[in-house]
């Protein structure tokens, strides 16, 4: 608890926070203008425009800038907090306290993961241009709402076993960006050149479930048009398709989203459990691997998790498979 | 305290309970469903006939002669026909006063299969009575109405006898011809034998002349009587003018695989000029002029004299004469109108579904900006000011659901009306004061309702016949479609576009279009007569057009016809459609890469093809004056405030052609009319073309409608292949009109055929070439004309 009240005061001293809420709130608000622009510029062009179908591209536009600033924002919360102590030379004045490595190590995970609620939160009014235009049901706004929230802890998880392994921010950050870099760019070049190299054919779902990017585009692959169009005029969908290559299937004509989202908040729920774990081993200064209370618990959670994994595996898997011709 | 006794109470009180009682009861008689008074079920009689016998064609309109007869008192019914399983109701109100009989016609949409109708007449939703009728499709059949005054009988081809198209005659008195040209949709040919045409009334006029315009065919019999079947007949429908009875000349009659009989007596006929005529030039056996779409022929004699009933080819003259003008095999059988595919294309042109109504998003917008700054700098300035910063993890989060439930609400209220109304008319100017009209209208709402549509009380509404549209799926709407009424409901399910179509002769005064031509120069004058501004107003002729501009109503725009283009200079290919002619440089804009076609631009190329186009036959060349008028004179005002509404009006009208003296015809007005001698069609680098697939071929160059004065001195004819025109062995032959005989020419083709003393090779309009021998190795003949001669 003293730490977390420390982070807290930290985190909202000085302009650092309200210029980084600015600025993501400032991004999502222009990537929702410019979508706005380019589909009103063709309302009397082309297929006709639904304000439905203009909800949900500006709905689109704005959970993916949501989504691609939360990836990077949410390591960037944590890429620094045990590095931080180290280089400053506090870390060991803290464990001379008797506040646990683990309590500092929760102290500043909860502490980001309130920070990165903050600009959710801050994002929040955003969503009423959606409703101004309709198209969006609450089942889509709880899905991305999910992925997000997930994205967010695995990031945060991912900046905080960087930061705790590597001791150093420089080298803390760069470990996390390149390992984010390349989880998001490689998987999405991977399924791209499959395709390529298969005549157009898409990638297996498998090759983008951990990406962050395609599971938001899976998940708002799933928001459905008004049955209004007998011809498909324009689908919000397809504006995904360079993300989410191998996540898209024709369904009985009609082009939908795999929901390999539910494949990605799988294998996040259980990442993120893994770091958590690894870096309450890697925080302690002596004997590092040697079993405790929390190893209990933490097992006890991973019990759960692979009895959900188990239970609920045709939901999930579902992600993984074309739909039945 | 002592309870006061309830019989006490009720009497202190008796005024209020008594006027508590009287509302009870008030509100008690209004709630109860009264029985009705038997009585009013009784009084009602109906009796239904469908005419022509209960046979109609595919998705056409079948008049039902229904006399009703009221005993009782007097009464508000609704008579309604409806195909089982349908969705939509013909309705029809009718006011009977006591002890009244009453004949009404109402004409019932069919579809394509229906074998049944159910005919009721209702009051205030209760059946009084209910007739089933028995009707039959008939799909790719000569449905001939005989309109005679006196028995007619014609010695028909049997049923059995023919490959395609089989005559089924049907009787209607003269005073049943329908006063809706819809009425008459069914009927292939009209044959009037005695029929004092100046009793009609003018609906019935009016009716006949639009169904001869959209491809039916109007016989008029000769014999002692036919000056009465002509006098009462608009112009249009007139192919001759009636001189002195005389026995006529049937050596022509002998083309029918018999001897002809030795004498036939009949009227001599003077034929107008746009007639061609068969038989003696001095005394024709019939004449034959094209109206619109459709045919009348004239003829010389009664068709009911022994000489020709008893006649050995009388079953082949009548398979010949009686021909429809325009056969079409579409998929769903023959079709002899053009009508079928044109609602098809404007059915698909509701597709370009207007832009929806946007919400003012601008302020929601401007505030969420404004946000951005506060939530951010705004908050921390404030906080650090207080010196309160921790207090922004509560601060920022309450701001910041505070504002976007304000926010929220906002757009709640903002939302824009989804629902959109998309209507389409064409408007076809067909005599000196009346048009066909015909409007295609859907709605498309996020909720399913029923909608009030006010519409011209003369106009006949049914439900579309649906197909894909060009982006959305249009369907046909269901609800009570009432005639003579000036109202009607549209029932619409959710996110469906669905519509009605709706015909009417409306009454418009003609165009006043002339093209004048010289031996100089070609002048298109159009005057505005029509008492409303129109505009974009163009004149078009085959793969020419020249544009008018905008004219106000009473104004004139004359405009020069465009000058042949010269030697290698690029031609439209021969057939371009009249919409690529008018639009083509906005079309062409449109489809390149990185463009999109504006939504009305291809309602515009819908409409101007619709009014042209003949199904799978070839394309109507023109001339023709297209403009888009701003309110349709057969709008339906869906009521549907604050939804997207659109309207696209366009009026096609025919020119006259007119010239004094001597002038000269530019290449592509004489072109080759494939519908004359059933020619096939092809296409190649040239455009369209016709098809030599088998010698002999025989085609027709005609020159536009109206030109039948013209006299040819010299004709050039240019004829081209699609494969080398063989060097040998091709003859090629030109119809003498004078001496009824081919005349061989020596031409070596490919290249210009000149004629010159071409007066007897024109008539009224046509020359007719036979090339044989090689031919067919050309495959593809592209065949144009031009022509120096005298009005």
């Amino acid at each position: 608890m003293p730490v977390l009240i420390k982070e807290f005061r930290a985190l909202l001293r000085g302009s650092r926070a309200a210029l980084l809420i600015t600025i993501y709130v400032g991004l999502a608000l222009i990537a929702m203008r410019l979508v706005y622009n380019s589909v009103a510029s063709a309302i009397g062009s082309g297929p006709p425009l639904f304000n439905a179908q203009i909800g949900q591209s500006m709905f689109i536009g704005l959970s993916l800038a949501v989504q691609t600033l939360t990836t990077f924002v949410a390591p960037a919360t944590t890429v620094n907090s045990i590095s931080s102590e180290h280089e400053r030379r506090t870390f060991e004045l803290l464990l001379a306290t008797p506040i646990a490595a683990t309590q500092v190590l929760i102290g500043k995970l909860i502490a980001a993961l309130a920070f990165l609620g903050l600009l959710l939160v801050s994002v929040f009014p955003l969503y009423s241009i959606v409703v101004l235009f309709g198209g969006v049901g609450f089942i889509d706004i709880a899905r991305i709402l999910v992925t997000i929230t997930l994205t967010a802890i695995t990031g945060c998880m991912l900046g905080l076993i960087c930061s705790i392994v590597t001791r150093q921010t420089y080298s803390a950050t760069l470990l996390c960006y390149v390992l984010l870099v390349a989880l998001i760019g490689g998987t999405i070049f991977a399924s791209n050149l499959y395709s390529v190299v298969r005549a157009a054919m898409p990638a297996p779902p498998v090759y983008l479930a951990t990406n962050p990017l395609a599971a938001m585009a899976s998940a708002l692959g799933r928001t459905t048009l008004p049955p209004v169009l007998g011809t498909e005029t324009i689908q919000p969908l397809v504006i995904l398709s360079l993300l989410s290559e191998g996540t898209l299937a024709i369904d009985r004509g009609r082009l939908v989203g795999l929901p390999t989202y539910r494949v990605t908040w799988t294998i996040y729920t259980g990442v993120s459990l893994l770091l958590f774990w690894l870096s309450i081993h890697a925080i302690q200064p002596t004997n590092r691997w040697r079993l405790s209370r929390v190893d209990t618990i933490m097992l006890g959670l991973f019990v759960i998790y692979g009895l959900f994994v188990w239970f609920s595996r045709d939901w999930w898997l579902a992600g993984l498979r074309l739909p039945q011709a | 305290m002592q309870l006061a006794h309830p019989a006490s109470y009720l009497f202190r009180h008796r005024r209020r309970c008594s006027l508590l009682a009287l509302v009870i009861l008030i509100l008690g008689l209004l709630t109860f469903d009264l029985p009705r008074p038997a009585q009013a079920q009784a009084a009602i009689q109906m009796d239904v006939r469908a005419l022509f016998g209960g046979n109609y064609a595919r998705g056409k309109w079948l008049p039902l002669d229904i006399v009703l007869r009221n005993t009782g008192a007097a009464a508000t019914i609704v008579v309604s026909a409806t195909i089982p399983g349908s969705t939509f109701r013909n309705t029809l109100p009718v006011e009977l006063p006591g002890g009244a009989e009453k004949r009404v016609v109402l004409y019932a949409a069919m579809d394509d299969q229906t074998r049944e109708l159910r005919v009721s007449a209702e009051q205030n939703g209760v059946i009084l009575t209910e007739q089933r009728i028995e009707v039959r499709p008939r799909q790719g059949e000569r449905l001939l109405a005989l309109v005679s005054n006196q028995p007619l009988r014609l010695n028909l081809p049997p049923r059995e006898t023919l490959f395609e198209l089989p005559f089924l005659p049907v009787d209607l008195a003269p005073s049943e011809v329908p006063d809706q040209a819809a009425g008459l949709s069914s009927v292939t040919i009209l044959l009037l034998n005695e029929v004092a045409t100046v009793d009609w009334s003018e609906p019935q006029r009016r009716a006949v002349l639009a169904w001869v315009f959209a491809g039916g065919h109007l016989v008029l019999s000769g014999g002692p009587t036919a000056a009465r079947t002509l006098e009462g007949l608009p112009p249009e429908l007139q192919a001759a003018s009636i001189g002195p009875e005389q026995s006529l000349d049937t050596t022509a009659l002998a083309a029918y695989g018999a001897s002809p009989p030795q004498s036939l007596p009949g009227q001599q006929l003077q034929p107008n000029p746009d007639a061609t005529t068969v038989g003696a030039i001095q005394a024709p056996l019939w004449a034959q002029r094209s109206v619109g779409n459709g045919r009348v022929t004239q003829l010389a004699f009664n068709p009911g004299v022994p000489e020709i009933s008893e006649w050995p080819g009388a079953q082949a003259l009548w398979n010949s004469l009686l021909r429809p003008p325009l056969v079409l095999n579409l998929a769903g059988g023959l079709e002899t109108s053009p009508d079928y595919a044109r609602e098809q294309t404007l059915t698909s042109a509701l597709g370009n579904l207007p832009a929806v109504n946007l919400p003012n998003s601008g302020l929601l917008f401007a505030s969420l900006a404004l946000y951005t700054i506060l939530i951010g700098p705004g908050i921390a300035l404030l906080l650090r000011r207080a010196d309160r910063q921790t207090a922004g993890w509560v601060v920022i989060p309450v701001a910041a659901v505070l504002f976007g439930l304000i926010t929220m609400g906002f757009a709640s209220a903002s939302r824009a009306d989804q629902r959109i109304v998309t209507q389409i008319s064409l408007i076809e100017q067909i005599g000196a004061d009346v048009a066909q009209a015909r409007t295609v209208a859907a709605m498309l709402s996020p909720q399913q309702g029923r909608y009030e549509v006010v519409a011209p009380p003369d106009a006949l509404v049914r439900p579309l016949r649906g197909g894909s549209g060009a982006f959305v799926e249009i369907n046909p709407a269901g609800g009570d479609l009432a005639q003579q009424s000036g109202t009607f409901a549209m029932e619409i399910d959710a996110w469906q576009a669905q519509g009605v179509f709706a015909y009417q002769l409306v009454n418009l005064p003609a165009l006043d279009a002339q093209l004048t031509v010289s031996e100089e120069a070609i002048q298109a004058v159009v005057r505005n007569t029509t008492g409303q501004d129109l505009r974009d107003v163009v004149v078009v002729l085959g793969e020419q057009s020249v544009r008018i501009g905008n004219l106000a109503a009473g104004q004139q725009g004359v405009a020069t016809w465009p000058p042949p283009p010269g030697q290698g200079a690029q031609r439209p290919p021969i057939g371009t459609s009249a919409s690529t002619v008018v639009l083509g440089a906005e079309l062409t804009e449109a489809r390149t890469p990185g463009n999109r076609a504006d939504r009305q631009l291809l309602i515009r190329e819908a409409l101007i093809n619709a009014a042209t186009e003949r199904g799978l036959a070839e394309a109507e060349s023109g001339p023709f004056v297209f403009a888009w008028l701003d309110r349709s004179p057969l709008a339906l005002n869906v009521i549907a405030d604050g939804a997207a509404t659109q309207e696209v009006t366009m009026l096609v009208s025919r020119p006259r052609i007119a010239g004094t003296g001597r002038a000269f015809v530019p290449p592509g007005w004489l072109r080759p009319n494939l519908l004359i001698n059933q020619n096939s069609p092809c296409t190649g680098q040239r455009g369209r073309g016709i098809a030599a697939s088998s010698a002999p071929i025989t085609f027709t160059l005609s020159l536009p409608p109206g030109m039948g004065s013209f006299r040819a001195e010299q004709l050039t004819l240019f004829m081209e292949s699609e494969r080398p025109w063989p060097n040998a062995g091709v003859t090629t032959e030109v119809y003498n009109w004078n001496e009824a005989t081919w005349t061989p020419l020596s031409f070596d083709g490919p290249g210009d055929l000149v004629l010159a003393n071409a007066g007897a090779y024109m008539r009224a309009g046509q020359v007719q070439v036979r090339l044989g021998g090689r031919i067919g190795e050309a495959n593809c003949l592209f065949v144009e004309g031009q022509a120096l001669g005298d009005f």
